[in-house]
């Protein structure tokens, strides 16, 4: 094992790094400063997860501006409700909380406007849920810049016809590189069933994605 | 034995952080299971397909949008209730209960028979603060519904201004409407001298014909009034003329 010679080395690839070693400290203590009415330090707080609540949202939903939308909401949420937040949570845990609710809020609201497609649905193996069929994509590979581009389109068309209860901690945790600790604090429930539906939400995308596998 | 051998590795395999190397007895089995091989690599290129996923930015604008709506929040403050979809459609509801209770309201007056204490009176003006001192002696007209009961008033009971005010004064859930001013100047009490201990119950009765319609005067707000002349209701009375043989004539002037 490497020695370590900076504290950098101790980052987390491919998260906030840095930040969340302190952030954690910074992130209350901005949020006590807009309390009192410090706009500045709320803005702050606002650059410090805007992209990140943003991009989540948007896994979520697969829709770019109405992510961009909730994730005001959320901000505006958290604004609302800054004389309640209570500091034994992490920041981000009650951030991407309010993000999870306003996404799934989201997408109820749109099975409901939906039209029944003429492909019909699938029930999940545990029959608790239905999700729509889409098959495979079975077309044969092209150009490679093409292939990266249509990859990545098709990875996020499968993370889309995940039921939200399989996609929101597929997203936390193989897109935003979260804890299964942190995930199961944000989507309040137990570290067991968090690692169930990762590994079924897998399964799903798995049968979705075997051609570019 | 071998399948719950598998499974485990799976489950190891799952939880497994992306990058990190899989712990040796992982890498045991992975050696002799050519399933759960297939099973690393295909986990292995699918989570590495998803984490590849590009991060998708906010707008350039979004701190200004954000700001822009909380600025609108302060203009508007938000209630401390969060009733969510129902925050819409609660002053709308509330509304539509102001204007059913208002339209009781009328209609109560509407239906309430009217008959004049004097002469011309004026009656107030809508939107105006209304005196029941400046009525003297009002009263109430009551027709009974139910022939058989004994209680067809035919003389004019007057009744105390409190009592009116008292029952005419408006909940306190209820605005302040014009319709209910004009019913503190309420209609004389017609009553039967004549005892009804008899079982005999006539037919009609006489209104005596100083009992001139009523007149609301109302004021649109913008300086233009009109006079309403709402005639008795008689109800099978007949009208009693004066010895003068002059009809109660009802002035049409100034009227709708």
């Amino acid at each position: 094992m490497d020695t370590l010679t900076s504290i950098d080395d101790l980052t987390f690839p491919g998260s906030l790094g840095q930040d969340r070693l302190d952030g954690r400290a910074s992130d209350h203590a901005l949020l006590e400063a807009t309390r009192t009415g410090d706009e500045d330090a709320f803005a702050e707080l606002v650059g410090r997860y805007r992209n990140q609540i943003t991009n989540y949202i948007y896994r979520m939903t697969s829709d770019y501006d109405g992510a961009v939308d909730l994730a005001q909401e959320t901000f505006v949420r958290v604004y609302r409700a800054a004389e309640r937040y209570q500091t034994s949570h992490a920041f981000s845990t009650y951030i991407y909380r309010i993000a999870t609710n306003l996404a799934i809020s989201e997408l109820r609201k749109r099975k409901r406007r939906r039209l029944v497609s003429l492909t019909g649905f699938f029930q999940s193996d545990d029959g608790q849920e239905a999700r729509e069929f889409n098959p495979p994509d079975q077309k044969p590979l092209q150009d490679i810049e093409l292939v990266d581009w249509e990859r990545r389109s098709a990875v996020q068309r499968a993370i889309s016809t995940l039921p939200e209860k399989y996609r929101a901690p597929l997203i936390l945790r193989d897109v935003e590189g979260r804890s299964y600790d942190e995930i199961s604090r944000i989507l309040m429930t137990s570290e067991g069933t968090v690692k169930s539906r990762i590994s079924r939400a897998r399964g799903f995308l798995r049968e979705k994605m075997r051609a570019y596998l | 034995m071998k399948n719950t051998s598998c499974k485990t590795i799976r489950q190891e395999i799952d939880n497994t952080n992306l990058g990190q190397e899989p712990d040796s007895a992982i890498k045991a089995h992975l050696a002799h299971c050519g399933l759960c091989l297939e099973f690393y690599e295909t986990q292995r290129k699918l989570r590495g397909l998803v984490g590849s996923l590009e991060v998708v930015s906010a707008p350039p604008d979004f701190d200004f949008r954000l700001r822009a709506r909380l600025a609108n929040d302060r203009i508007r403050p938000v209630t401390g209730l969060h009733l969510g979809k129902w925050a819409v459609r609660l002053p709308s509801a509330v509304a539509a209960a102001l204007i059913l209770v208002a339209g009781v309201l009328i209609m109560q007056n509407r239906s309430r028979p009217a008959a004049p204490q004097e002469k011309d009176r004026d009656l107030p003006v809508a939107g105006s603060d209304v005196n029941t001192q400046q009525n003297g002696s009002s009263s109430t007209l009551k027709v009974a519904s139910n022939p058989q009961k004994a209680e067809l008033p035919l003389e004019a009971t007057p009744m105390a201004p409190s009592k009116i005010a008292k029952s005419f004064a408006p909940r306190k859930s209820r605005s302040r409407l014009a319709t209910e001013q004009s019913a503190y100047v309420a209609a004389p009490v017609v009553r039967r001298q004549d005892s009804l201990a008899s079982g005999e119950l006539p037919l009609i009765f006489p209104i005596q014909s100083q009992y001139q319609s009523l007149r609301v005067s109302l004021d649109d707000g913008s300086g233009v009034s009109r006079t309403i002349s709402l005639p008795t209701l008689t109800f099978g009375s007949q009208r009693v003329l004066a010895r003068t043989g002059a009809a109660v004539p009802t002035s049409t002037k100034g009227s709708w």
